[in-house]
């Protein structure tokens, strides 16, 4: 039997495998897979792992980690550094503050609400991007990966939720 | 009369919630001024940036190692099937190149001539590194590759980078081990080139697609589908003669070219050893001159 002293060790390691499953995907998502399509619009995997783990297992994602996180997917990605960190952060908060409406549903409920989410982010990031650009772009390619991240939540879902079950179970 | 110990819960509620809005302001306010501040100083990000490519590239390595497995077995099968047929081939090939290679010879020597006639240096580049990519690193504004070789194997910013078709793109943000390279179909990449069929300049334009624009040429430029598009050495961005793209649609002032590399099965690609002027790395979204008029 675990002392209490190795328990918290143990959910202290625990805290941090969904974020690095989510650093984990980002990374993969980045292998260059020569697929045309799949080459250029990437589904945003940080995204998925906010709405997800907001929503279903609150205490994985406080918000320092959710800012790292956004800021590491910036360096990786070459966006403007601190929008992603600013996106998610938001995300996490209007998610975290109206968790009643999004909890104890069933799933087609939860996609659409993602699905909802991701239009946003999606219109928030482009705002972000055309004020870092000084110029209005086009919001073709969010939209585009928006759409590949919608497509993508029942799968990477899937991921997630399979290892909420592990850690629960151990 | 309610309990002493609900009374601390709701108290407890209410701190933690006020605890939770100071932290996720704080967050906001911090990726807020690392925001705003990337778009006055890019050095300091820049830094960060080489530093995380050095530290994923050994992981994307890793991660992608099944998949090169896979690719390596899928060219290996596909060239044993293959190999008689290409065996006829080569013979018949070889055959023509021998008595190429005395034409070429003569050429060689007539082109050494006549360079020394004008006084002009060898422009001929060489391979630096080949190096293998190992990540596409870009974003929804940014079309970038993570390849596997950095400083340490004499990469430099602004290095030109080829694959066996044509021009790839530029080393930005080298690290030690790593290196991004920022394509040629990127919305801040511009490349100078001639046309090959009239020797007029024009400028490649990337458009975060598959397919690029040619803009600023001459008013009365005479360009027509299938020229091909070569470095001019303008500005000396790339060394001149390398292949850029091919024009494929021309309507007007629309003209657009494919590259001549293939941008989206690259695997190996070469590194140029050729001391381009270093390009300021520009992260996604910073396209301000991205609608400069044609012609």
């Amino acid at each position: 039997m675990l002392s209490p002293i190795q328990n918290k060790s143990a959910i202290g390691i625990k805290f941090f495998f969904p974020v690095i499953l989510a650093m984990l995907l980002i990374l993969i998502f980045r292998l260059p897979l020569r697929v045309e399509v799949l080459g250029m619009y990437m589904p945003f995997v940080s995204l998925i792992f906010v709405y997800y783990w907001v929503l279903n297992g609150r205490r994985y994602v406080p918000f320092a980690l959710v800012f790292l996180l956004g800021l590491f997917e910036d360096m990786v990605t070459m966006g403007p550094a601190g929008l992603n960190s600013i996106v998610l952060l938001a995300v996490a908060a209007g998610l975290a503050n109206q968790r009643r409406f999004f909890i104890n549903q069933s799933f087609l409920v939860g996609w659409a609400g993602f699905c909802f989410i991701c239009i946003g982010t999606a219109i928030f990031r482009w705002m972000l991007e055309s004020v870092y650009a000084s110029d209005f772009l086009s919001m073709w390619p969010l939209m585009s990966q928006a759409i590949v991240t919608m497509l993508s939540y029942p799968i990477l879902g899937a991921v997630f939720g399979s290892l909420r079950k592990r850690l629960k179970t151990r | 009369m309610r309990h002493p110990s609900q009374k601390t819960g709701a108290t407890g509620a209410l701190f933690r919630k006020q605890g939770q809005t100071f932290g996720v302001g704080f967050y906001l306010f911090l990726s807020l001024v690392i925001f705003i501040s990337s778009m006055i100083e890019t050095d300091s990000m820049n830094k960060a940036r080489r530093f995380v490519g050095d530290v994923i590239s050994p992981v994307i390595e890793g991660l992608g190692t099944p998949i090169i497995w896979t690719n390596d077995g899928l060219h290996w099968f596909d060239n044993v099937v293959r190999v008689f047929k290409l065996n006829q081939e080569l013979r018949a090939e070889n055959q023509t190149l021998k008595e190429w290679v005395g034409v070429a010879q003569v050429l060689s020597l007539e082109n050494r001539r006549l360079k020394e006639l004008l006084s002009g240096g060898d422009f001929g580049v060489s391979t630096l590194v080949t190096a293998r990519v190992i990540g596409v690193t870009g974003g929804p504004y940014v079309r970038s590759l993570l390849i596997d070789k950095g400083h340490a194997d004499g990469i430099r910013d602004g290095r030109p980078v080829v694959d066996e078709n044509g021009v790839v793109g530029r080393a930005i943000l080298t690290g030690n081990s790593s290196a991004r390279v920022l394509m040629i179909n990127d919305l801040n990449s511009r490349v100078p080139v001639r046309v090959e069929r009239t020797n007029q300049n024009a400028m490649v334009v990337g458009q975060n697609d598959d397919m690029m624009r040619l803009m600023f040429y001459p008013v009365d430029a005479d360009i027509r589908m299938g020229d091909r598009l070569f470095t001019s050495g303008n500005g000396r961005a790339y060394p001149p003669d390398l292949l850029v793209a091919i024009v494929t649609h021309v309507e007007s002032d629309n003209i657009i070219v494919s590259p001549a590399a293939d941008l989206n099965h690259l695997d190996f690609i070469r590194v140029l050893d050729y001391d381009a002027i270093a390009l300021e790395p520009r992260p996604e979204g910073d396209n301000q001159d991205q609608d400069g008029g044609t012609q």
